[in-house]
């Protein structure tokens, strides 16, 4: 069995960065706003993104990265800590990729920002390294939109009203990736409908390439799954999840079964509240988290070269 | 001045040691310190110890609590989930005393031990998910040669408090009677339910639990029993 390393922790201020990079900060919330304040950039930053998103599969396939890979996990509109994220890597030459793994909106003042900054980013490094990797999270959909902030925000901010642009986009995000043998996707592995084992699409990954396209809510149970299932070292195989029906907690039978099938090692994840990160099952599911509403540290992961992780902690901030 | 309670935010008097809505027990890190500010130092981290007081009874706690610190991500999601409970609860349990400062039972706990389930068997419950996700993993054990049965709920007075504001102040109570375990329903405004490889049943009456059980109690609390 392999050894569990607990990941290097380096606690650090995104303000301090951010200060330190003032021009650059500068620019991007200009080039943020220029977008959100008019209706017909906004509407080809949309349509361009959703060609991009409609172009790719449910699932990504298996990414091997020799350099660094950074993982960040749910931001709801922490603009910081995207931003923070994006300059301090996306130049970066020692980083192959940037992995976002869902829910940019909902529960922050700034989520339309912070997924308009994404999405532009995302854009321009389409023409160039294809660093960046976004994947969909479960407030990428209209479930928690209307209870959770966004569509408001959105009613608020955007001229026109776009929101139907919006569902339209979140539908053609990509539910999963694998990175150097872990599987990434922002909730987790999905039960199979009829017994207590895992999906077929979990034991051979690119049948979830044939979940459907274009799926809003996503009314699919598998798609479901994979954007709203929690890991619990303390089960098995699948229990019903508190966070409502269709949804799970998954076990440490049914992780070893899923990277057993898969030949994998881990699975990183987000979608739950930690303090920055969490580690659990020996090592084999790793969950990041970004944002700042919990008035905890957000987290980014990095997988350095060599596959070993760090988290770089970046510390709750008052002002 | 007053605490705010990180698991369901109400405001309390200074003196209160317990929550006056939910009954979780007051954050030590608010009476031994002010809070540390959110993600600072080593010990970040936040403890998580089972405290048993003078007369026995358990509760979970957190000693290292960042002020404001709200409850899990879980979303349940708003529109489109049938079958779910109300969220907000209404509880309609009668006013008792108010939070006594400190669980004062003990009078009508008989304290003989019943010797041979001492030497037998020990159960636990183990939490799989509470409203505050750092009190998951968390295994609490159901001490029947100290009570008779076991009280869960989120009032002080319980042998287990159960730190969520949906959990009726007496939730449910647990027997051992002739080698079987058995939950019973205290008329909770949530429920108390089992799971039974598919879903969540209501628990009716008294009914058999064993090792392995899932139990669910109102909406957001999940345990799992757990023998030694």
């Amino acid at each position: 069995m392999e050894e569990v390393l607990t990941p290097e922790v380096e606690e650090v201020k995104a303000s301090v960065f951010l200060k330190e990079h003032e021009e650059e900060q500068q620019r991007a919330l200009d080039a943020v706003k220029e977008i959100i304040s008019n209706q017909e950039l906004l509407h080809k930053l949309l349509e361009e993104s959703t060609s991009v998103f409609e172009s790719q599969p449910n699932y990504l396939g298996s990414i091997e990265a020799e350099k660094k890979v950074a993982f960040v996990g749910d931001t709801h509109g922490a603009f910081d800590v995207t931003l923070y994220t994006l300059l301090k890597f996306l130049h970066d030459d020692s980083v192959d990729k940037i992995v976002f793994l869902g829910d940019y909106v909902d529960r922050g003042e700034m989520s339309l920002e912070n997924l308009v900054l994404i999405l532009r980013e995302m854009l321009e490094d389409q023409k160039s390294k294809k660093k960046i990797v976004v994947l969909r999270g479960n407030h990428e959909s209209p479930v928690t939109n209307y209870g959770y902030g966004f569509f408001k925000e959105l009613s608020h901010k955007a001229e026109g009203f776009p929101y139907e642009e919006f569902k339209r986009l979140f539908s053609y995000m990509p539910y999963a990736a694998s990175v150097n043998g872990y599987f990434c996707v922002h909730g987790g592995i999905a039960k199979d409908e009829n017994s207590d084992s895992i999906a077929p699409q979990m034991r051979d990954l690119t049948q979830i390439n044939q979940l459907p396209r274009g799926d809003e809510d996503p009314s699919d149970p598998i798609a479901m799954q994979l954007l709203w299932n929690d890991p619990r070292e303390c089960i098995d195989d699948f229990i019903p999840n508190v966070r409502g029906e269709g949804t799970f907690y998954f076990g440490k039978k049914a992780v070893d079964d899923f990277l057993n099938s898969n030949n994998l090692k881990g699975i990183i994840r987000a979608h739950e509240v930690k303090d920055a990160f969490s580690v659990e099952m020996d090592g084999k599911v790793i969950t990041v988290f970004s944002s700042r509403y919990h008035q905890m540290s957000a987290g980014v992961l990095i997988m350095d070269e060599n596959k070993r992780f760090h988290v770089l902690k970046i510390l709750g901030e008052t002002s | 001045m007053t605490w705010k309670c990180p698991f369901c935010g109400n405001e309390n008097v200074d003196d209160a040691n317990f929550c006056t809505k939910c009954g979780a027990k007051k954050p030590e890190s608010l009476t031994l310190q002010p809070a540390s500010s959110p993600g600072s130092g080593q010990n970040a981290q936040p403890v998580v110890q089972q405290v048993t007081s003078q007369d026995g009874s358990t509760a979970v706690q957190v000693t290292s609590q960042p002020e404001n610190t709200p409850t899990s991500e879980s979303s349940p999601m708003p529109e489109g989930v049938k079958n779910e409970p109300a969220t907000v609860p209404t509880e309609q349990a009668p006013a008792q005393q108010g939070a006594s400062p400190e669980p004062t039972q003990g009078t009508s706990v008989s304290q003989e031990p019943s010797q041979m389930q001492q030497d037998t068997e020990k159960y636990y419950i183990q939490f799989i998910n509470t409203p505050n996700p750092q009190f998951n993993k968390t295994k609490i054990p159901l001490e029947f040669d100290v009570f008779p049965s076991i009280s869960l709920g989120r009032s002080p007075e319980n042998v287990i408090v159960i730190p969520d504001p949906e959990v009726s102040r007496k939730h449910a109570i647990i027997y051992y009677e002739n080698g079987k375990l058995e939950i019973e329903d205290l008329n909770s405004t949530n429920g108390t339910y089992i799971y039974d490889g598919k879903m969540f049943q209501p628990v009716k009456g008294k009914v058999e639990i064993q090792p392995n059980s899932v139990l669910k109690l109102a909406n957001n609390t999940v345990v799992k029993v757990v023998k030694d």
